[in-house]
């Protein structure tokens, strides 16, 4: 077998990786993000945003909760470090995602600085969930990278595409079919973060969950944060202990 | 919520959006190239690998439970009972087949629509 330059077995199947990741995305993430975004576009055009600042909005921050929080602020008049910060604060699971994504992702290959920049802005909920749960099981590690990026593309034209028409469409699509349209992504992403197979995640699944809810009435957007370092951590401590 | 009422009546001047824009990217992109940095240093078998991806699992876990059940601070008890009942159920059939994500998906989805529906 041919071998690439990074020590991985070269994939000798050309670009069907990338078709497959993108085949992949079609269905429940593409719908949903569509979805989610259909409802980001309506509240951006009332925010003030332009179509093309919405969708321009949605690719350069990539987590819908720090879009929201921006138009929200943006209305309020907030000055620009305050909504830096917030934006920050309510996308800060970006970071622990990076980590424990970008492994997953390369399955060993080096990729140039700039490309791993690119590779990580795509990275979100949504495509982390992919990679960590489907891409995990079922696709080959020298094929991931072209699986990723296929789904990826995928999921980001979706998004820009469910902005524009959100924003071009307005008010339009009736509220209760709205209501259930932005049901359908969370649900989906939690039924295959509860698939995890590892007992350490299952645990942190349910700790997070519990931890999010139960903070969320007394500190707001910090809940993210704290449900995840407090269940993520007891998930942890505990899994160690049944090991021994 | 008054202000948004008011559909589309003026743009916001385009540079004060401009920043704002970059300023959310800013604080959003952070995280990521701070990930990229720590990313070669970080044993990918090792504690502390395992310890941030269950961090990042309780992060996401938390996160969406929290947007299915209280999606904004003003929701109504009838609507967060009808909220934690489709996660239920969604949560139950999945259980149920054998961690059938699609089903699973139709059964909270469906849940939930008839619910909408129902309460008007």
């Amino acid at each position: 077998m041919k071998q690439g330059g990074d020590g991985l077995p070269a994939s000798s199947r050309g670009m069907m990786p990338f078709l497959e990741g993108a085949r992949a995305c079609v269905g429940v993430p593409a719908i949903g993000i569509f979805m989610t975004m259909l409802g980001y576009g309506v509240m951006a055009r009332d925010g003030g945003l332009s179509a093309f600042q919405a969708a321009v909005s949605t690719v350069a921050v990539w987590g819908i909760s720090g879009q929201v929080a921006m138009v929200e602020m943006l209305g309020a008049g907030s000055d620009v470090l305050a909504i830096c910060v917030a934006a920050g604060l309510v996308n800060l699971r970006m970071l622990p995602i990076a980590i424990s994504g970008l492994p997953m992702i390369l399955a060993g290959r080096k990729l140039i600085l700039p490309l791993k920049l690119i590779l990580v802005q795509t990275t979100s909920v949504t495509g982390w969930t992919h990679a960590q749960t489907i891409m995990l099981e079922q696709v080959a590690p020298e094929d991931r990278l072209l699986h990723y990026v296929g789904f990826s593309a995928t999921l980001v034209s979706s998004a820009i595409a469910g902005t524009i028409a959100g924003h071009v469409a307005g008010g339009g699509a009736p509220p209760m079919v709205m209501t259930v349209a932005v049901f359908l992504t969370p649900l989906y992403l939690y039924l295959l973060v509860a698939s995890a197979r590892q007992k350490i995640n299952q645990l942190s699944v349910i700790f997070g969950s519990l931890f999010g809810l139960a903070f969320y009435p007394a500190i707001g957007d910090w809940s993210v944060a704290a449900a995840g370092v407090v269940g993520g951590s007891l998930a942890f401590a505990a899994a160690r202990k049944s090991r021994q | 919520m008054s202000s948004l009422l008011s559909v589309n009546s003026f743009l916001t001047d385009p540079a004060t959006v401009w920043m704002a824009i970059a300023a959310a990217s800013f604080g959003t992109v952070f995280w990521r190239v701070l990930g990229v940095i720590l990313d070669g240093h970080i044993d990918p078998e090792g504690a502390i690998y395992r310890w941030v991806s269950a961090v990042a699992y309780a992060m996401v876990a938390g996160l969406i439970a929290r947007v299915l059940i209280l999606p904004s601070a003003g929701v109504e008890t009838l609507e967060m009972g009808l909220r934690a009942a489709s996660l239920a159920i969604g949560l139950g059939v999945w259980w149920g087949m054998g961690r059938s994500v699609l089903g699973g998906l139709a059964a909270g989805v469906g849940t939930f629509a008839l619910g909408v529906f129902l309460i008007g």
